[in-house]
């Protein structure tokens, strides 16, 4: 029996946590710097493309 | 001559404008029509909900663009649309009523030959008891509602710092909400802030979302390809939340908002009460009102609108279950089905049915994310309906041929469509249209290693996969509900290739 206040909240127990490189990859600026470019220019490519 | 009425100025608004602009050249009018005198960029609202934007960041005023673009611009809300004329004109009409430029509340009937409507969303707090700015809870959907939501964290975190421990709840205010990115995003945005006022360990952050699983987002999870690997949104997300220790209430319906409280409703129909020092939660949206008219005056308003509020395009709205779902039943056109002049775009448009699957609770309460239309794809909309082959361009400024035509050209043309069209096919929720792998007789069915084949077996029978605590870090705090169903690290199996 649960307390009347108590939230079904989700079990993210099992949910993957980020390995130490990947925290440090995104604190590096060169890597976010060149993802920046990246995404930006798909999501151009996309806008261009989007089409019907 | 032609001239083009667009109502709305938002996202695919303007970007109808401005493309016609370019498109059509001197000799049309362009006639833009808008409540609002500025242009806002929401989806920045979340940075001026946490202060690390101000409102004059996120808006401009429109009337100089559009003087210097040629387009005139009424600061009005249109109020009713004759597609048919009224007994002065065969032409079609929009009657506006004025909200500025020193004319508030006069009228005006605006002719055209092209009508795109863009008027966006009418943000519907009404739908929930108490929700919004007029309520006991805050919004991000306007720069001045951010600003309040700004105003009120801040005074939360001002608590906080007292020592007192605190509540915040960010979300979705009904189960037919959408914007569940923005939602999203602003939590993180208020988990950010927390930190950086050393506070986070005193605030309890809830997300609590209509989606029946995180990484939803109101289009049923994406898939995503990393180091040769399929994984899910849902992965990412449950990630996300589990660092920085974001709790998720998944497949809830908010019922009303009370000071300090939220009453809500789960999948498995059980009722709940959350009390909440912060509260901000999205409304649902439905089509602003407006009304149709034909030549005689009779009210055609259920004939071009759903009952939603949002207009009837070109999009297949023949009642199906959700295993019959196609990308297919979506506009290519927005036309109008009942007037090839006027067009829908935006929010605006009426969507045939929603993405993610729709769900009911135990007592039949709808809990479905409603189809989101974010910025990239309302931009796309607007300049689909400004193509020259969709509006008044099309027989105005058709520049003749100069080449002659290539016999072969009508040809490689239909193939480079089909061509595009598989390619579509295979990324978008069109399932008939995926290549499908037939299946291989048992006997010549390969014999698959007993670890490497769990994304060719059904769901239920896949092992758990074992829970991974990198950086030292054990269990999460958070608790079960025995009525929630735990969201998982697996997604759909995926499909196979064979040889």
């Amino acid at each position: 029996m649960n307390p009347p206040d108590a939230q079904p909240v989700a079990d993210l127990s099992k949910a993957p946590l980020p390995t130490p490189q990947t925290l440090r990859r995104r604190q590096s600026i060169p890597i976010q710097l060149s993802r920046f470019a990246v995404f930006n220019a798909r999501i151009m490519r996309m806008v261009l493309k989007g089409d019907h | 001559m032609a001239e083009v009425v667009i109502l709305g100025a938002g996202v695919s608004g303007h970007t109808a404008a401005l493309h016609l602009s370019r498109m059509l050249g001197s000799g049309h009018a362009i006639t833009v029509v808008s409540p609002n005198s500025q242009w806002n960029w929401i989806p920045s609202n979340i940075w001026v909900g946490v202060g690390k934007m101000d409102k004059k960041q996120v808006v401009f005023p429109l009337e100089p663009i559009y003087r210097k673009k040629g387009i005139a611009f009424r600061q009005a809300k249109a109020v009713a649309i004759r597609p048919d004329g009224d007994g002065a004109s065969d032409r079609g009409a929009v009657d506006i009523e004025y909200t500025g430029q020193g004319k508030a509340g006069q009228n005006e009937r605006l002719r055209y030959d092209y009508l795109i409507n863009a008027t966006g969303p009418q943000l519907k707090f009404g739908m929930t008891p108490g929700l919004g700015p007029d309520g006991h809870s805050v919004s991000v959907c306007t720069a001045d509602h951010a600003i309040e939501a700004d105003a009120k964290l801040k005074d939360v975190i001002a608590t906080l710092k007292a020592g007192t421990p605190q509540t915040l709840v960010v979300g979705m205010g009904h189960g037919t909400c959408t914007c569940e990115g923005a939602a999203f995003e602003y939590v993180f945005n208020v988990d950010h802030e927390l930190r950086e006022a050393g506070v986070r360990d005193l605030a309890r952050l809830i997300y609590l979302t209509n989606e029946a699983a995180l990484g939803d987002f109101g289009v049923d999870g994406m898939t995503f390809e990393e180091q040769g690997f399929q994984t899910s949104s849902e992965l990412w997300t449950a990630s996300l939340f589990r660092e920085r220790g974001v709790e998720a209430i998944l497949g809830a319906h908010v019922e009303k908002v009370e000071p300090g409280q939220v009453h809500y409703e789960t999948l498995d129909g059980e009722h709940h009460v959350l009390d909440f020092d912060f509260a901000m939660l999205l409304p649902p949206f439905g089509g602003v009102p407006l009304s149709a008219f034909d030549k005689d005056g009779n009210d055609i308003t259920s004939t071009m609108f759903a009952p939603s509020g949002f207009m009837r395009v070109d999009a297949d709205y023949t009642v199906k279950p959700y295993e019959e779902w196609r990308g297919a039943d979506w506009p290519t056109t927005y036309v109008s089905p009942s007037h090839p002049n006027v067009f829908a775009v935006g929010i605006a448009f009426a969507p045939p049915h929603q993405i993610s699957r729709p769900r009911k609770s135990a007592n039949g309460t709808v809990i479905a994310p409603s189809p989101p239309r974010t910025g990239m794809p309302s931009g796309v909309m607007g300049r689909t309906v400004a193509k020259p082959s969709r509006t008044a361009s099309s027989t105005a400024h058709r520049r003749p041929r100069t080449r002659p035509r290539c016999p072969h050209g009508r040809r490689v043309r239909r193939l480079r469509r089909r061509r595009a069209a598989a390619r579509l096919s295979g990324r978008d929720d069109d399932d008939a249209r995926r290549p499908r792998l037939l299946a291989l007789p048992d006997r010549t069915r390969p014999r698959r290693h007993p670890r490497r084949d769990r994304s060719g077996r059904p769901l239920g029978q896949i092992d758990a996969p074992p829970p991974v605590h990198l950086q030292g870090q054990g269990p999460t705090r958070l608790a079960t509900h025995p009525g929630m169903t735990a969201v998982t690290t697996t997604s759909d199996p995926a499909p196979r290739r064979t040889r």
